[in-house]
């Protein structure tokens, strides 16, 4: 990263990394996911997200710190079970779900690429029916 | 409404796997609280 020149004043940071385990370059690469091409997953980044989040909140502990989640169904629970979800939460002020990109380059069958009628879904899974407040997102 | 300096995207990645690799995210962590800290907007290398 270079800075650009323009100064801005933030009240905090968010984190995208699109996303930890199984995404990254390799997901552009790989552009189906099927039984005999499965992802070469890294299941140690979702403890280093976690880790990462624990240290950019205790750095700056009065940031707001948000992270961008995804909403397909195959990336949220490759990327974000529900015990990294817990872990998490503590550190999070917000949560963004992105609730586009339902379906890509690597399902196929082509289904809804967002919607309403499956964001509670996708509310429903990142809340943990409830453990994560839903105001939060 | 919340301004926040954004770190990562589908092209702006900032080093996350890197640095997973590494077993030591505290690094990545300073450089990303002293970007905001700077108050300058950031881009990627190849932007």
């Amino acid at each position: 990263m270079r800075p650009s020149g323009a100064l801005t004043i933030s009240d905090g940071i968010d984190i995208d990394w699109e996303y930890p385990v199984g995404g990254g370059a390799y997901y552009k690469s790989c552009s189906i996911t099927t039984q005999d091409h499965k992802l070469p997953e890294r299941p140690y980044e979702r403890d280093a997200l976690v880790d990462l989040l624990r240290h950019v909140r205790d750095l700056d502990p009065e940031a707001h710190i948000s992270i961008a989640v995804p909403a397909r169904t195959a990336d949220r629970e490759l990327s974000f079970p529900k015990d990294t979800i817990k872990k998490m939460d503590p550190c999070l002020d917000n949560w963004n779900l992105m609730t586009y990109d339902m379906m890509n380059r690597r399902d196929l069958t082509t289904a809804h690429h967002a919607g309403s009628a499956v964001i509670k879904d996708v509310v429903d899974y990142y809340s943990m029916d409830g453990v994560v407040d839903k105001k939060k997102m | 409404m919340k301004v926040l300096a954004a770190f990562g995207g589908w092209n702006l990645d900032p080093g996350f796997s890197e640095a997973a690799d590494t077993g030591d995210m505290s690094s990545l962590a300073a450089r990303i609280v002293k970007f905001r800290g700077d108050n300058h907007l950031y881009v990627d290398q190849e932007s």
